[in-house]
């Protein structure tokens, strides 16, 4: 699987658990929605740049 | 290792059953069959369909990208059927009727698929633990208003 084929999977299931975990303890859906996609954003971006660093530093390591 | 979880998850079950109040453990095990059907009994229709509906989403993508042959028999990756079990009867519904299916060539999605699918079940767990987070909730308040009557 390539890259993007990964992102592209990784993404909406990422998007689904951050909707359903935020939902616990809170009583209003668009409150639950709004925290969801707040969680949703910070964790891809966190993940995506984490492994984009990774990917990048074994990439110098195997060049030099 | 898969049958020593069954009976681990069984246990669990009755032990939580003996353990709840009656509107608990109703709303439990109806969140567990069926994914939102617990906050349906609670009376939160809005969201019991929100939260059942990204379940059993995320459980039908993961049956489809494996070819619907990730799900029957649970033994095959018993990791993955133990979270399954969490499914309830949508785990139920999706094995009898995948059971003939045969793998007959490799799918390169089939672990995602496998992931998608455990992953859905297990989010039903989160559902079922708001299920009952509302349930202790309406207990506490039907108890905080017959307190007030009696005073």
């Amino acid at each position: 699987m390539s890259l993007l084929e990964n992102i592209a999977l990784f993404l909406p299931l990422c998007l689904v658990i951050c909707l359903v975990s935020s939902s616990l303890g809170r009583d209003d859906l668009k409150d639950v929605m709004r925290q969801g996609l707040r969680l949703f954003a910070t964790m891809s971006i966190s993940i995506i740049g984490i492994c984009a660093i990774i990917f990048w530093v074994m990439e110098y390591t195997l060049d030099h | 290792m898969f049958e020593k979880a069954f009976i681990l998850c069984a246990a669990l079950l009755a032990w939580f059953c003996l353990r709840a109040e009656k509107r608990q453990r109703i709303a439990v095990v109806l969140a567990w069959l069926i994914p939102g059907g617990g906050h349906f009994y609670l009376g939160q229709k809005r969201r019991g369909i929100f939260l059942g509906s990204m379940v059993i989403l995320v459980f039908l993508v993961g049956m489809v990208l494996a070819d619907f042959r990730n799900i029957a028999p649970l033994t095959r990756h018993p990791i993955w059927g133990i979270a399954h079990l969490f499914g309830g009867l949508m785990t139920a519904i999706a094995t009898a009727a995948t059971s003939n299916l045969m793998i007959v060539r490799d799918s390169s999605y089939y672990h995602v698929g496998c992931l998608y699918s455990g992953i859905g079940a297990l989010l039903n767990v989160l559902v079922a633990i708001d299920a009952y987070d509302i349930a202790s909730k309406k207990s506490e308040e039907n108890s905080a208003t017959t307190q007030e009557e009696v005073a």
